[in-house]
């Protein structure tokens, strides 16, 4: 077998195995769930991930520390990631290949050939290293602070962002709507543009994405600087047919200066090579070869520069202060903002796994830097975020999410002193809620809250209705009569309606007429309010009598003290639109700055 | 001109042949890897292990509705098969093996004297059968009967009764709160849906010789033997004194048989010795384990025999008149 | 990729080159791994008290290894009494101004007469002998099955603290603590009930004789079950291998078993007074796997019918072989 073929079968492999990872992504215990498959396996071979995070949290979190096994092979063997491994370098080839098949050899060897613009993606990968750097040093300010946005361009989660939450999504709609739910996600438009654009330039410049923009690319060029083993040549004359750059994947343009750098291993030319001068061995190039990215220190400082500066400049703003964005949630457990923030890679696994589908990416709302970070939205998910449920923590690859217990996340057992974790705190629309504002009787907060006891409790009062003022004409046996009405018959029977006379207590409509109305006898609710005279009314309205039909009206009032902030509430509330109660960052357990509280905590 | 047309391939040399393979080989063993890391469940993901439960049951209901001579200490506690360990920590294993739904429970006081306390259990089994198991397990001795046509009975401090899929336990603060403690007891039963047990091996016992209230069922690994599951005891009069009798029900004839050698072969491998059966049993084997006969009868599709008779005659009388009732009772 | 062998020129020059790329590599991959100890398993989060790690103290008292009473008949505190005596005296166990810890078995929100958890005058007994010998404080602890306070309260043993003078400890969240046993297998980081625990110089475990639906018997071994925070109910799956250790987790000053009403059936809950037998025993121990050797007969059963106990024994916890020890025994009226 040619070591092409095993080089193929390796990317097909890959690229099958990542994008089932992606589709048992789903909370469940079956074979075809997340079970025990290692969803994140892809995540934590990328050392992007792993040196990223470790600059702006002084540590390698986890299952990240299989990225000690894609470094060691680069440094040993090259950028063997990219050509043999990597499912996006996968894709990217495939289209080129696609694409090339239409252009003429020339063409294909002018195109293959590298380019000066090629050292854009070191310049792309220094930025955003400076932009996470500042929390190798922290000083006094907050202002200077990592902000980890490597995750934007990193190959893998972009890719597990765009699979997860635009074409994985789609194909779940089309093929499989029970087993993945129908999911949506906020902005997804942008995120599949971002994959589509990135897949479909390769049709001009194959692997465009690979040799111009690719961070992690940029990141193993480099650590594969003294690899053991590179292609060159055995001769530094050969026939210089150039037949070596047709299908070349890296453009490290083996025929002349190699660039190992460039490099991704698809040994196409050591295959088309007529003269059969290339070799994958331990010398260097017979014709010599530029070992170091095309771009100069003064140049490389610069984007280093730029990142570095570009980290507080995104603080300025006070986002993660003074500034919170109240509609800006996070999924619990997550970390405060600005750790949250050096830690998130935008990957997406939390909002694929979230089985409400409550966790969405970010839009601008949290600022730039927080783009396609996980915020919760009540109004797309099926629900609010279930209380027995810790998967978004046990997913993140980087503890952004922190990975709580069933116990911590609920405050109960060895938490229970710290209460549980809050993402926020509900907050009701008075102006918008159908008893406070619309005299309208609806309890379903209320009746959804799974706090225990229950957070969201009622205010019961009674309120006169629009054209409730009557004048009772006729009264015999419980029924009145009034004149000069035409109701609907049942109209105020519903239950919620009462009658009230003069200072007396309200009592319920049992039965209402076009011009009548049949009163109960004084039911259990309004023998709460205890009568200051018991027994007053009993006889009912009079002929003659001023009365006023009320209505029974349970107002919602949420308890601070109490509140999670997990949506429910939100997420049921009848008024479809901008919901008359909604959950915003006030209370959040991982800001105790947010409190409305005196004590934040519980008793 | 097409580009394929110029090209020429090389040929795969030796070390290309082997490094090629070799990645295959890698690939095939990540593949398995994959497969078997995937049949581990990740634990913190199984969700409600330690939840409570919060649908409200029919037991709730009863607990709620309470008598007038009665008041409630506390509200009803709900607890499931992941819970009810909290609260009879120790003794869960015995439900949970017979087939355990729910436990509910709540503490009462006597309205007029507070000081009259006891606490309800209201266990839901998954059938009758699965509640007279545990009643029927932990049936104390010398006690007295509830009035008909309630199952259950009194001992000491403790009403213990048995109405349907349901087993209840009153626990009484002393003795003097017993009779409040049978007073409840009397109207929560009435409340309870009755529901016939299916106990239709009790039948195999000849009825002259069974004593009243001696039947149980054993859920899992009875005598010992992991594999002797639902079975039903007994115990039978016989000579002077009694014996322990017990009777099986297996699907088919072939099972009975293969289970009856099993447990025949388990007695022998525990130190047993062979003892033959009396002339006119057919299907019988005894086996001697230290001093107490053990009796083994397949007959049909039932396995039935005779556990630890202290005397050998009265164990083989026992076996005889059982031998007898299972040849009326089955079909020839 | 087979190569028609051919030397070039600058041979040694591309070997020196090599040699230079190969020992930076070497470099780079130690540099890596140097970096990768930088690992963390834990996950970032504020630290809690939960995260101090507990270790046991010492608790025997000097010179007092091996020895083992039994008093039978005679009322609860008359034999209480008598058993310590046997045994050296409470004034062997606990000196003037030593703080005492008594650790009942209050699993169960259930009477004393039912027999499931120390009786309060078996309780009260022991903590008056303890005053007696001077002791500066004693406590009474224990982390119940049902809730905590309902548990003292119905089992009479907070009426008995309070009456005999001694401070009952509740078993508040804040009082559990980490422990890991050596060479232990279930007890790995698991929560123990360490707020009592500190400062004491005396530990006693007082306990019932009961039958253990899992265990076989619940005696003073068992007894330290109480001390276990979490989620132990899991350990029922290995019930002799935890209380294997939790007989290796510390030494206690003494153990003291209560067979005045021995739970024969339906253990460890009972229900009912007909599940007690009259057995009118009480046993006072150093080692508590000698007590629950002796304790277990008056269950009918035999010592090596308790896997835990010869677990135990062979790894160190105590003695089995009862009949080889020199047991003071009493008759009382």
């Amino acid at each position: 077998m040619k070591i092409i073929t095993a080089r193929r079968i390796s990317q097909v492999f890959f690229l099958a195995l990542f994008l089932w990872l992606c589709a048992v992504s789903i909370l469940g215990e079956g074979w075809w769930q997340w079970r025990g498959w290692p969803v994140n396996a892809f995540l934590q071979l990328d050392p992007l991930v792993a040196i990223a995070t470790l600059a702006t949290t002084g540590a390698i979190y986890r299952g990240l520390i299989w990225a000690l096994v894609t470094v060691i092979a680069t440094i040993l063997l090259g950028r063997v990631f990219c050509g043999w491994f990597c499912p996006f370098g996968t894709l990217h080839q495939v289209l080129g290949y696609i694409g090339r098949r239409y252009m003429r050899v020339a063409a294909r060897i002018r195109v293959n050939t590298y380019h000066p613009a090629q050292a854009i993606k070191y310049y792309i990968l220094l930025f955003m290293l400076g932009a996470a750097a500042w929390n190798l040093w922290r000083p006094v300010s907050p202002l200077f602070r990592s902000t980890l946005q490597t995750g934007l361009l990193d190959p893998i989660p972009l890719m597990q962002r765009s699979v997860n939450l635009t074409f994985g999504t789609l194909a779940d709609h089309a093929f499989r709507p029970a087993a993945a739910g129908q999911r949506h996600y906020e902005g997804a438009l942008g995120i599949g543009a971002v994959f589509l654009a990135a897949l479909l330039v390769n049709v001009l410049i194959p692997r465009f994405y690979c040799r111009f923009v690719c961070p992690l690319g940029a990141l193993l060029g480099v650590l594969g600087r003294f690899a053991l083993l590179r292609i060159g040549k055995t001769h530094a004359r050969c026939s210089d047919c150039r037949l070596c750059h047709v299908d070349c994947e890296g453009a490290c343009d083996p025929q002349g200066h190699v660039r190992p750098g460039e490099c991704v291993l698809c040994f196409n030319c050591t295959d088309t090579c007529p003269d059969d001068t290339l070799r994958y061995a331990t010398r260097t190039s017979a014709a010599g070869e530029r070992p170091w990215p095309g771009m100069t220190r003064r140049s490389a400082l610069v984007a280093l520069g730029t990142g570095l500066a570009a980290a507080p400049l995104a603080r300025l703003s006070a986002l993660a202060g003074t500034n919170f964005v109240p509609g800006v949630l996070r999924p619990p457990g997550s970390q405060a903002e600005d750790e949250f923030l050096a830690r998130c890679i935008k990957c997406g696994q939390c909002m694929k796994i979230c089985p409400t589908n409550i966790i969405q990416p970010a839009l601008l709302q949290g600022g730039v830097e927080a783009l396609w970070t996980p915020v919760l939205n009540h109004r797309i998910g099926t629900s609010g975020c279930t209380p027995n449920c810790v998967a978004c923590g046990h997913i993140c690859p980087t503890a952004a999410i922190r990975p709580l217990t069933i116990d911590e996340k609920l405050g109960r057992g060895e938490f229970a002193a710290d209460g549980p974790v809050r993402m926020g705190l509900a907050f009701v629309d008075r102006g918008r809620c159908l008893p406070w504002a619309m005299g309208t009787p609806c309890i379903v907060c209320q009746e959804v809250c799974p706090v225990a006891p229950k957070a969201i409790t009622t205010s019961d009062v009674f309120e006169e209705v629009t054209g409730g003022r009557l004048h009772v004409s006729e009264a015999r046996d419980g029924v009145i009569e009034v004149s000069g009405v035409a109701w609907l018959p049942g109209q105020w029977a519903t239950g919620d309606f009462h009658l009230q006379g003069a200072g007396g207590q309200p009592r319920a409509i049992v039965e209402s007429g076009e011009r009548t109305l049949r009163l109960g006898a004084e039911g259990e609710a309004v023998r709460r309010d205890a009568s200051p005279h018991p027994g007053q009314d009993e006889e009912g309205p009079r002929a003659g009598e001023d009365v006023r039909i009320v209505v029974r009206l349970q107002r919602p009032v949420v308890s601070p003290a109490l509140c999670t902030g997990c949506g429910i509430c939100e997420h049921e509330c009848p008024v479809r639109g901008l919901r008359a109660i909604r959950v915003t960052a006030e209370n959040e357990s991982r800001h105790p700055e947010h409190g409305v509280l005196v004590s934040g905590k519980k008793g | 001109m097409p580009a394929r047309s110029r090209r020429t391939t090389h040929p795969a040399g030796p070390i290309e042949r082997v490094v090629s393979w070799f990645v295959l080989l890698a690939l095939v063993l990540i593949a398995a890897g994959l497969w078997t890391l995937q049949s581990r469940p990740n634990p913190a993901l199984i969700p409600g292990a330690s939840s409570p439960p919060a649908v409200a049951v029919a037991a709730e209901g009863w607990l709620n509705a309470i008598p007038v001579d009665f008041s409630p200490m506390g509200p009803p506690e709900r607890f499931n098969a992941q819970t009810v360990s909290d609260k009879i920590d120790g003794k869960a294993e015995l439900y949970l093996s017979a087939g355990f739904v729910s436990l509910t429970t709540r503490r009462m006081a006597g309205r007029e004297r507070a000081s009259e306390w006891f606490e309800v259990y209201v266990f839901e089994m998954e059938s009758p059968r699965a509640a007279f198991a545990v009643y029927s397990a932990q049936r104390r001795p010398g006690a007295r009967a509830l009035p008909a046509p309630a199952e259950g009975y009194v001992a000491g401090n403790g009403v213990f009764a048995l109405r349907g899929r349901h087993y209840v336990e009153l626990i009484a603060a002393d003795l003097a709160s017993a009779p409040a403690a049978e007073a409840f007891a009397a109207a929560l039963l009435d409340k309870l849906p009755a529901e016939k047990a299916a106990l239709s091996e009790r039948d195999f016992f000849p009825p002259d010789r069974l004593v009243a209230d001696s039947v149980g069922l054993i859920a899992e690994s009875a005598f010992g033997f992991d594999r002797l599951n639902q079975v039903m005891t007994a115990r039978l009069r016989a000579g002077a004194g009694e014996v322990t009798a017990f009777v099986a029900s297996r699907a088919t004839p072939e099972e009975a048989r293969a289970l009856a050698q099993a447990y025949e072969a388990f007695l022998l491998a525990n130190g047993g010795q062979g003892r033959p059966a009396p002339a006119g049993l057919a299907g019988t084997v005894g086996v001697d384990l230290y001093g107490a006969l053990e009796v083994v009868i397949a007959r049909g599709n039932v396995v039935a025999g005779i556990h630890e008779a202290d005397d050998a005659e009265s164990g083989w009388a026992a076996a005889q008149a059982l031998g007898a009732r299972l040849g009326e009772m089955l079909p020839p | 990729m087979s190569v028609p062998g051919k030397t070039l020129p600058t041979a040694n020059l591309t070997r020196r080159e090599f040699a230079r790329r190969a020992a930076l590599a070497g470099v780079s991959v130690a540099a890596a791994s140097a970096i990768g100890a930088l690992y963390r398993r834990d996950d970032p989060r504020p630290a809690t008290s939960a995260d101090r790690r507990f270790e046991f103290g010492t608790y025997a008292a000097p010179d007092t290894a091996g020895r083992l009473s039994v008093v039978t008949g005679g009322d609860r505190a008359g034999a209480v009494g008598r058993a310590l005596e046997l045994v050296g005296g409470m004034g062997a166990f606990v000196r003037r101004g030593e703080r005492v810890l008594l650790k009942v078995n209050a699993a169960f929100a259930t009477p004393p007469i039912v027999g499931a958890t120390t009786h309060p005058e078996f309780l009260e007994a022991v903590i008056a002998h303890c005053r007696a010998a001077g002791a500066a404080e004693v406590l009474v602890t224990d982390n119940p099955i049902n809730d905590p306070a309902t548990c003292f309260r119905l089992t009479g043993i907070a009426a008995a603290c309070e009456r005999a003078g001694a401070t009952l400890v509740m078993p508040t969240d804040g009082a559990f603590q980490r422990y890991t046993q050596s060479g232990g297998r279930l007890l790995c980081d698991w929560p123990v009930l360490a707020g009592p625990l500190a400062g004491v110089d005396r530990v006693i475990g007082l306990a019932p004789i009961k039958d253990h639906h899992r265990s076989g018997a619940s005696l003073s071994l068992k007894n330290w079950y109480g001390l276990l925070g979490g989620r132990r109910n899991v350990f029922h799956q290995d019930i002799h291998t935890i209380i294997t250790e939790l007989a290796l987790m510390f030494r206690p000053t003494l153990v003291m078993l209560d067979g005045t009403e021995s739970m024969i059936s339906n253990g460890p809950t009972g229900g009912s007074t007909a599940d007690l037998k009259p057995t009118r025993t009480i046993i006072a121990s150093t080692d508590p796997v000698a007590a629950d050797s002796l304790g277990v007969t008056l269950l009918g059963r035999r010592a090596e019918d308790l896997p835990y106990l010869a677990q135990a024994s062979a790894r160190g916890a105590g003695r089995m072989d009862v009949e080889r020890m020199d047991v003071k025994r009493a008759q009382m009226g």
